[in-house]
């Protein structure tokens, strides 16, 4: 077996996935949830959606942008050490290197009706992939009555007591660990 | 006001980076009151306008208001402090949590607490999908838009980073043409 062969490939194939996910995710949090699904689950199968899941949930509950959790987390899994550094590099490389850019033509660019016109484009895009993420997600996880009763006051409650998701998701772990 | 330094530069973004929580939108009163009232490095009316640039790119809105802070303080160097001293939290803490919990996933209890967490996280993302609907789509076309991406992306298994190229183009002509009609 050529263990520093396919050690490399999967570096590479993690830089540029991540640098793909870093370079297409549009709108911050979440809403990059469409590209690293993508990504990690359907182009390389590192991960199963319940994986994926756990992911979120375990980037929710620690500081930091889902996007970098994801990418130490899936580079970790995938490649140890540096796969997760190698990951999260490629994930913030193109940010890094496009907000630098702009940063020297600040007025000039966030006036730009050119930009403007561009993200009103982009916005409806981000938001489309993002309901199917959320409908394969419901279709994956909330597969049996606790899961669907969960995942409904959960919404019920983000909704209309806004209380704070981490607590959430305390609460949901404490009643997966009586209930199941 | 002192020219900071570079150590303090990284030292107030590791800060920032270690107590954002949930990401994005939740970190900007965190850097208000650490660079803009604290520090006095950014003046508040110039922290609106980078925050409006760094909703316009790509990639973790934190990473980009850090980039952008960064570099307006010190130039490249800046940035590149300013960067990593937001990332390394998380990265120290995932890394940490990546070791544990690739032995202890099978656990049994671990499993059971995270039959729970997973149809929470569908909520959580679904109430981050339902507030994204209604800040952005505040045009007719945005719902069509929408509703194109949808069928494209299911149906015909056309990629998001494709689709996002598509509605970039789309906006363009669009919405550029539409001001130019109005004037």
């Amino acid at each position: 077996m050529n263990l520093m062969g396919d050690g490399l490939i999967n570096l590479i194939s993690l830089f540029f996935s991540f640098l793909r996910i870093g370079a297409f995710s549009f709108g911050g949090g979440y809403a990059m949830i469409p590209l690293v699904q993508e990504e990690t689950i359907k182009i390389h199968q590192w991960l199963n959606m319940q994986q994926f899941v756990e992911i979120v949930a375990i980037a929710e509950m620690t500081p930091g942008p889902v996007a970098i959790n994801t990418a130490t987390y899936v580079g970790y899994k995938v490649a140890g050490f540096w796969g997760s550094l190698t990951a999260t590099i490629a994930v913030v490389l193109p940010s890094f290197m496009i907000v630098l850019l702009l940063a020297k033509l600040i007025q000039r660019f966030v006036a730009s009706s050119t930009t403007k016109a561009v993200l009103l484009g982009i916005k409806p895009a981000v938001v489309g992939l993002l309901m199917i993420t959320i409908f394969l997600l419901g279709r994956e996880i909330l597969t049996d009555y606790f899961s669907l009763a969960v995942g409904i006051v959960a919404l019920w409650l983000l909704l209309n007591e806004r209380i704070h998701p981490i607590l959430i998701l305390a609460i949901a772990g404490c009643l997966g660990l009586i209930f199941t | 006001m002192n020219k900071p330094k570079l150590i303090s530069i990284f030292s107030t973004f590791f800060k920032v980076g270690l107590f954002t929580f949930g990401g994005g939108y939740a970190m900007i009163p965190i850097i208000q009151k650490e660079l803009v009232k604290g520090k006095g490095w950014v003046s508040e009316e110039h922290f609106y306008d980078i925050l409006g640039v760094t909703q316009s790119a790509p990639g973790a809105m934190s990473v980009n208001i850090a980039v952008l802070l960064g570099y307006q303080i010190l130039g490249f160097k800046g940035a590149l402090v300013a960067t990593l001293g937001a990332v390394l939290p998380s990265f120290l803490i995932i890394l940490g949590i990546a070791v544990f919990f690739v032995n202890f996933s099978e656990n049994p209890l671990v499993e059971k607490i995270f039959n729970g967490i997973r149809p929470a996280v569908v909520a959580l993302v679904a109430y981050a999908g339902i507030r994204l609907w209604q800040r952005t789509l505040t045009r007719k076309a945005s719902y069509f838009l929408v509703a194109l991406v949808v069928i494209l992306n299911l149906f015909l298994g056309i990629s998001p980073v494709l689709l996002i190229l598509i509605s970039a183009t789309a906006g363009f002509f669009l919405y550029k043409q539409k001001r130019r009609e109005a004037k």
